[in-house]
């Protein structure tokens, strides 16, 4: 199938806009050259809507009419998309296969209504081909429509054939599981390689079979071959309901898998913003650190208060400088022996005694001058001696007391009291910073889901066990009734050859069935084999396009990438070592090698139909860009890309040698910031001018940076 | 669309080619035959494959028992 033009109409900004393609097989390219926002991608949906319409390529909501044509007063806007094509057919002409080629024109439109500019639904798509003749143009009736169509390019092929930088990274992409990723490469490499219409000949080939087998009239062999045919078929039966068993609990430990990686990854979501048990376990432990601290403060706070109060030191330490000085004070008059004073006491005792220390008499008639004298001297010294009093008590009082060390030994407490108070009043602080932030933390966290979640992996894990564990059984009970199918179908192939020799009905069964093997055979090359040269190409295109030679650089990053039996695409490093192509690949490397894979299948599958691919040499730059060009353009039948000016450059050379077409695609609204001069249209829509990479016109003439 | 017909007739070639137990005549009726439903189902009405191989079948198996 090659596409020879399209013509779009209402199609979002593809109001009318018609695009022609090269279908010659020495220039196959054709390149459409279109700035970010100019149409590139709705381009290609408007291709791929043509051919598989909305059910298969649009999502509901994704609406067809040009946003600035609905107005209040819009009820329904048409919608249409015009295909012209070539397809091969191979037609049986007297015995001998030809190749005919005819030229169609398919044309689907819809009408999406509208009220009051909100959009309501797109009404049901029609389509219609015509086969383009020589002698006019004939409308095909349904049932060849759907086969044409059908053979065009089917859908489970529409990613393969159309694709961009990034969904084709769809097929090795981190965000899916090994088992989807391998779902997307098998089902486009058994597409691809015809396995279902090859699967579905050999079921009718045992229908057909099967009916012969009723119709064997010989009594002996009938009642045999009865026997051996019920056994067959139950065998297949069984081996039927244990494969759709298998497709069921594959499809469940997929499932599982991918559940699980979803809920593992819920979980360290929710784990990222913190643990909350694990916060609240640190939250708990400030908390017992700043009661403690708290308490500390308090003990503190009591030591420093005690040692304000009652005190002898603190008295001591307040006194001292005051206190030394009087104490010097009582100190001279002890010296001087005027501490104590005890002249009264003693003076009261001689006039009690009425005699005096030297003799005299101290009575009080005969003494009595003397006497009075005494009481006189004993009268002027009570004022005196009470201060004295005083003095002598305050002197005995502290000249025991040692004012320095007293002094030394409260500040000493004091200060260790004071670094005590502030150090636990510090600590105290930070444990309240500390709270507020895990509190903060802890608030921010919604894990009411992180046990629902840990129960949900749980029981997916259990799920997954139980899969793999009858999965396994399933391959067990599949191999052992294969063995006895293959048995019973062995008893019954020598009778059949017996039946044959005596009927016709057995030459009709013989025939069928060793049809049937032919075609189980193929199924089973094409698995093995084309897999295997599928995987032989891969590697030969990816390595090309990275300019990697492992065989004369031992130095060589990537070295080989192979297609698995399983359907996996694998890349390999130095020394055989496995690379992941999501995360070890650079982003040039992961577009060529999902380049490489889409080219392989098409090439060893031999079907001629066009790649038509959105900017693939985005993130690429020299020789990788250059190389990945040239390898797609040499191993497609016809390359339809869509590309920036960005991508252009660097590949102009490539594009004179093998293209048949170029022209540029415009949008009228990048003016004035990106485009030099203003397009002369009434509406939004883009507009095509000739120009090819290397020219522009008024229409196409972009600002650059140095402009 | 299937494998191209020219793939496939080249892996029916190898396919019967590679079978001893038939002799030339036989491996080219079952060539035959192989192509001509396998053509069938690649451009015909799937549920009327059946019937329509019975007949091809009946057709070819005269020449195929010699």
């Amino acid at each position: 199938m090659k596409l020879i033009k399209a013509h779009f109409k209402n199609f979002r900004l593809l109001k009318d806009l018609k695009l022609d393609f090269s279908d010659s097989s020495d220039k196959k390219l054709t390149v459409i050259r279109a700035a970010n926002e100019t149409g590139k991608t709705t381009s290609q949906y408007g291709l791929m809507w043509g051919l598989f319409g909305s059910k298969n390529v649009l999502r509901k909501d994704y609406v067809l009419s040009p946003k600035d044509s609905i107005t209040p007063s819009t009820t329904s806007v048409e919608i249409a998309v015009e295909i012209e094509f070539t397809q091969s057919k191979y037609v049986n002409n007297r015995g001998s296969m030809e190749v005919e080629e005819n030229k169609y024109r398919l044309k689907r439109l819809c009408t999406e209504r509208w009220r009051n500019q909100v959009f309501e639904e797109r009404s049901t798509e029609q389509y219609s081909i015509h086969k383009i003749t020589s002698n006019g143009v004939v409308k095909l009736a349904e049932a060849e429509a759907i086969e044409v169509l059908n053979n065009a390019i089917p859908v489970a092929l529409k990613d393969v054939y159309f694709t961009d930088g990034d969904s084709a990274l769809a097929f090795i992409e981190a965000g899916a599981t090994q088992g989807v990723k391998r779902a997307r490469v098998s089902s486009a490499v058994e597409s691809l390689l015809g396995l279902e219409v090859l699967r579905l000949t050999s079921k009718h080939l045992t229908v057909v079979a099967n009916k012969f087998s009723n119709e064997v009239d010989n009594t002996d062999y009938k009642n045999e071959h009865q026997k051996l045919s019920d056994k067959i078929l139950s065998y297949e039966e069984d081996i039927e309901e244990s494969q759709l068993e298998m497709i069921d609990k594959n499809e469940q430990l997929i499932k599982a898998i991918a559940e699980i990686k979803s809920v593992r990854s819920s979980i360290e979501d929710i784990l990222s913003l913190g643990d909350k048990s694990k916060l609240s376990i640190a939250l708990k432990n400030e908390e017992n650190g700043l009661r403690r601290a708290k308490e500390n403060l308090a003990e503190a706070y009591k030591n420093s208060s005690s040692l304000a109060s009652k005190n002898i030191n603190l008295s001591l330490f307040m006194v001292s400088e005051l206190a030394v000085k009087g104490i010097n004070i009582l100190n001279g008059l002890s010296k001087k022996n005027q501490l104590p004073k005890l002249n009264i006491p003693i003076l009261e005792e001689l006039l009690e005694k009425e005699k005096c220390f030297c003799g005299s008499d101290l009575s009080p008639i005969s003494g009595k001058e003397k006497r009075e004298f005494i009481k006189h001297s004993i009268h002027d010294s009570v004022e005196s001696d009470a201060m004295q009093d005083a003095a002598t008590t305050l002197y005995y009082s502290v000249r025991s007391q040692n004012f320095n060390e007293a002094s030394e030994k409260w500040l000493e407490k004091y200060n260790a009291s004071t670094k005590a108070v502030i150090g636990f009043t510090a600590s105290s602080k930070e444990y309240l910073n500390s709270i507020d932030k895990l509190n903060d933390d802890i608030s921010k966290i919604d894990d009411s889901n992180l046990q629902n979640l840990r129960e949900l992996e749980r029981s997916l894990d259990n799920a997954k066990s139980k899969c793999s564990q009858r999965l396994s059984e399933l391959d067990y009970i599949i191999k052992s009734n294969t063995e006895k199918k293959n048995d019973a179908e062995i008893s019954r192939k020598s009778l059949e050859a017996k039946i044959g020799k005596v009927s016709n009905v057995g030459s009709f069964i013989n025939l069928s069935r060793k049809a049937k093997d032919v075609f189980e055979n193929i199924i089973e090359k094409l698995k093995k084999e084309e897999l295997k040269k599928v995987s032989e190409q891969l590697n030969t295109i990816f390595l090309d396009m990275i300019g990697s030679d492992p065989s004369k650089n031992n130095l060589t990053v990537i070295t080989k990438a192979e297609l698995t039996e399983d359907y996996d695409i694998v890349v390999y490093g130095p020394n055989g070592n496995k690379l992941d192509p999501d995360q070890d690949l650079n982003g040039a490397s992961r577009r060529a090698i999902t380049l490489a894979f889409i080219l392989a299948l098409t090439k060893v599958s031999e079907v001629e139909a066009p790649n038509v691919i959105d900017t693939p040499l985005g993130m690429m730059a020299g020789y990788v860009k250059q190389s990945v060009l040239e390898n797609t353009i040499k191993e497609g039948s016809q390359l339809i890309l869509f590309l920036t000016h960005d991508e252009i450059n660097g590949v102009e050379s490539i594009i004179d040698r093998y293209a048949g077409k170029v022209y540029t695609l415009t949008n009228p609204a990048h003016f004035p910031k990106m485009l030099v001069n203003k397009i002369d249209v009434n509406d939004s829509r883009i507009v095509r001018c000739e120009c090819d990479h290397r020219h522009h016109c008024e229409i196409c003439q972009r600002i650059t940076k140095e402009a | 669309m299937s494998i191209a017909i020219k793939k496939f007739l080249s892996m029916l070639d190898q396919e019967i080619g590679s079978d001893n137990e038939l002799n030339s005549d036989q491996k080219n009726v079952l060539r035959k035959v192989c192509e001509k439903i396998y053509v069938l189902e690649t451009t015909g009405d799937s549920s009327q494959m059946p019937s329509q191989i019975r007949e091809d079948i009946k057709f070819y198996a005269q020449d195929f028992e010699g």
